[in-house]
């Protein structure tokens, strides 16, 4: 992966063998790992702008993972999470893949089992920013609309037919097939259904 | 012819004259030595005008001697008896005493006269007069001597003494009494000295019964014995009155399989100087087995022989059984410390296995950067080194866990050796890291440098910390928190080891019973880990207590006493 260069993995354990090991295993792969021994000194850093990973053990003292993983989703980092565990506890996976981790790992772990973990994480957290720039250039357009043509864009990816827009919001079809013709350009939308998606992804209020 | 004699024979010579003889009268001749021989004279005449006189001289030298031996004999004899430390007199059979001694007069201020006629009796103690009185017809039947003890009272300062009285019959040709004789000897000083006697050997033979402790002398030639106290013969269940028992009659009694050593001890004493013990075992006839302890010594003579050989033979049999019953205690004690371990062990057991994972999970990781990097053209041969030393630390690390591991579960034995308090603590700190990480503690060990070392047994260190600190971490098992582990040195010069929590603390209605055996207040706990901790710090010399932090949470402490050193 082309992105995986800038990326960085870290590592929260608070066995000194187990992280050193760890940040050798990705190094031979061309990841940079960062390692930590406890939460807290993780929480204090400032995440790169670059996709990054978090490889947790489950039990650590002082703050479990699931407490860091909660944590971090209070504070809006949406950072993809490996869970890492010395014994293979069911009900603890369940809750780890439940609350959004991307891998459930159980030591000693295969190199390779890290490595594909860590890939599909990175992937993750790529596909996240990169729907999150998306979403941004969506607002910035939306944002260029005017009132009446957020109505017809509500009203139109909603599914409603011309007329009835028009009689809803007691214009004619053709004003509403030109505020419609205006939202589409504004938005660089090729269809009503490509709209559609926009206005899911702007997560707009439904209109029914 | 003396001088003295000269009238006298004037005025025989007259009377011969007139009556015609001479009654035979003494008189003495000189010798012409000078010396004077005593004679019997007599004359007689046998005609009218007395012209013829017949005379006899008779020497009676050899007479006049023999008189005056028998007077001096008589005198001796008197003297003897006036003089002997002893009473006597003579009874007749009317109660009259034509012969009592001085002695007797003095000492009971009674005259001859008041003696007689039962007088006697009122010096007679009231006690001693009926026996007296019953021998005394006895004798007088069977017309034979007879002696009995009884206590005659000082006229000087009327205190009673004890007296042996010895009294004999005289009988005529047709065997009736004519007297008594009778000797009294003053016994009270013997009798005193047969008292204390009596007294000392009651005394001894009742400390010998209270401490089981019968002595016994022998000849050390021979098979005989001197000697042997009332509990001798009771220890070995053998009866007095059949007589002093030979060496071979207490083998006899000694159990079979001590017989041998036995035997050979007691022949072995008959030449032996030296003091020497040994114990056995006593087999009785009922089945009984008793435990002896015999102790001997050899009495030597000037020269340095054996002559006699003392001892004392003591039954220990109680003492033996305590001995026994302490060693089943200790033993069942060492058992239920292994026990606690192992079942520790046993409830850790999960965590043990993530003990022993972390190392290998690491050791695993570097394994496969080690491949990863050998496939590659040009191999990074420090980055190589670096993996392949971390895997050597990490196999050691679960070595030293697997190790930790056996020696707290193997029983054994407690032993006494050198410990480093502080690789004790670190050791404990390994085992558990998992358990800690489990219930979300941090554990944090703050040991002092120059903490010495103390003498005990290394495994049961580690368990009283591995107690605690398993304590520690299960009191706060809610919510997570912080342990620390401390060692110090005090200024009292002993080692103290402190384990704090900040857990729930305490339970306040029952401090004083957390280290009773079977409390406990978790759902899960056999109640006995502090019970047994304190037992063991106690057996090291030391002491194990508790307190309330502060804050939250409780603090256990662990004090014992620092290794002193043996050269010191």
């Amino acid at each position: 992966m082309s992105s995986s260069a800038s990326a960085t993995v870290f590592v929260i354990d608070d066995d000194a063998e187990i992280r050193a090991a760890m940040q050798r295993l990705l190094k031979t792969v061309g990841l940079h790992a960062e390692a930590f021994a406890s939460a807290k000194d993780f929480l204090q850093r400032n995440l790169p702008e670059g996709p990054s990973c978090l490889i947790l053990d489950i039990r650590l003292p002082g703050m479990s993972g699931l407490d860091v993983q909660r944590k971090l989703a209070e504070a809006g980092t949406m950072i993809p999470v490996i869970f890492v565990t010395a014994h293979a506890d069911v009900p603890l996976a369940v809750k780890a893949m439940k609350s959004g981790a991307v891998e459930f790992l159980t030591k000693p772990i295969r190199g390779q089992d890290l490595v594909d973990a860590v890939q599909q994480a990175l992937a993750r957290a790529e596909a996240t920013s990169r729907e999150r720039s998306d979403i941004a250039a969506l607002q910035e357009q939306y944002g260029t609309l005017t009132a009446r043509e957020r109505e017809v864009m509500g009203l139109v990816v909603s599914g409603m037919q011309t007329k009835n827009v028009a009689s809803m919001l007691g214009m004619s079809e053709i004003t509403v097939a030109v505020h419609r013709g205006r939202v589409m350009r504004k938005m660089h939308a090729a269809s009503p259904v490509e709209l559609g998606r926009m206005a899911e992804k702007l997560n707009l209020p439904s209109i029914k | 012819m003396p001088p003295e004699w000269r009238d006298a024979d004037e005025r025989y010579r007259q009377d011969v004259r007139k009556t015609g003889r001479v009654p035979p009268f003494e008189k003495e001749y000189l010798r012409n030595d000078g010396s004077r021989v005593p004679i019997l004279l007599g004359a007689v005449s046998f005609d009218e005008d007395q012209s013829q006189v017949v005379a006899f001289v008779l020497d009676l030298t050899e007479r006049k001697q023999a008189g005056e031996a028998l007077r001096r004999t008589e005198k001796e004899l008197r003297d003897l008896v006036e003089n002997m430390p002893a009473m006597a007199g003579v009874l007749l059979p009317d109660g009259s005493h034509p012969y009592l001694t001085k002695q007797w007069q003095e000492y009971t201020g009674l005259s001859v006269a008041k003696t007689d006629l039962e007088g006697w009796r009122r010096v007679v103690h009231p006690e001693d007069i009926d026996l007296y009185a019953q021998k005394f017809r006895a004798a007088a039947a069977a017309r034979k001597p007879f002696d009995n003890e009884l206590r005659l009272r000082r006229a000087a300062d009327g205190e009673y003494r004890w007296f042996l009285v010895r009294i004999s019959p005289l009988c005529d040709g047709r065997g009736n009494i004519v007297k008594w004789h009778g000797v009294m000897t003053d016994i009270e000083d013997r009798k005193r000295a047969e008292q204390a006697l009596k007294r000392s050997e009651a005394y001894l033979a009742e400390a010998q019964e209270l401490t089981k402790t019968g002595s016994w002398a022998r000849d050390p030639h021979s098979e005989r014995l001197f000697y042997c106290s009332d509990e001798t013969y009771r220890i070995f269940g053998l009866d007095k009155a059949e007589g002093m028992p030979s060496i071979e009659t207490f083998i006899q009694r000694v159990h079979p399989d001590d017989r041998a050593m036995v035997r050979a001890q007691s022949l072995q004493g008959a030449r032996e100087k030296a003091e020497r013990a040994f114990e056995y075992r006593i087999l009785l006839a009922d089945g009984t087995v008793k435990h002896v302890r015999t102790l001997r010594r050899a009495v030597l003579n000037d020269s340095g022989e054996v002559v006699e050989v003392v001892g004392t033979t003591m039954d220990i049999t109680e003492r033996k059984l305590a001995e026994q019953e302490r060693e089943k205690l200790r033993k069942l004690e060492a058992e239920l410390v292994h026990m606690n371990r192992v079942s520790t062990m046993g409830e850790m057991a999960a965590s043990l296995a993530h003990e022993v994972k972390q190392p290998i999970s690491a050791a695993v990781m570097n394994a496969e950067v080690c491949l990863e990097l050998l496939q590659r053209d040009r191999a990074d041969i420090p980055e190589l080194s670096d993996a392949t030393s971390a895997m050597l630390r990490s196999a050691k690390r679960a070595a030293d866990i697997i190790d930790s591991v056996r020696s707290l579960s193997r029983p054994g034995t407690p032993k006494r050796e050198v410990v480093v308090v502080n690789d004790v603590i670190r050791e404990i700190d390994a085992l558990l890291q998992n358990q800690a990480r489990q219930y979300s503690v941090s554990v944090q060990l703050q040991l002092e440098e120059n903490v010495p070392c103390v003498v005990g047994d290394r495994v049961q260190l580690q368990q009283v910390v591995m107690n605690l600190m398993l304590n520690a971490i299960e009191a706060m098992n809610d919510a997570g928190g912080e342990l620390v582990v401390k060692s110090e040195l005090t200024d009292g010069g002993h080692v103290l080891i402190s384990v704090s929590d900040t857990g729930v603390g305490l339970p306040k209605e029952n401090e004083g019973h957390i280290f009773e055996a079977f409390f406990t207040t978790k759902s899960q706990g056999s109640g006995m880990g502090l019970a047994i901790s304190r037992s063991i710090v106690e057996s090291h010399g030391g002491r194990l207590w508790a307190t309330g932090n502060p804050g939250r949470g409780a603090t256990f402490y662990v004090q014992l006493p620092r290794q002193v050193s043996e050269t010191a």
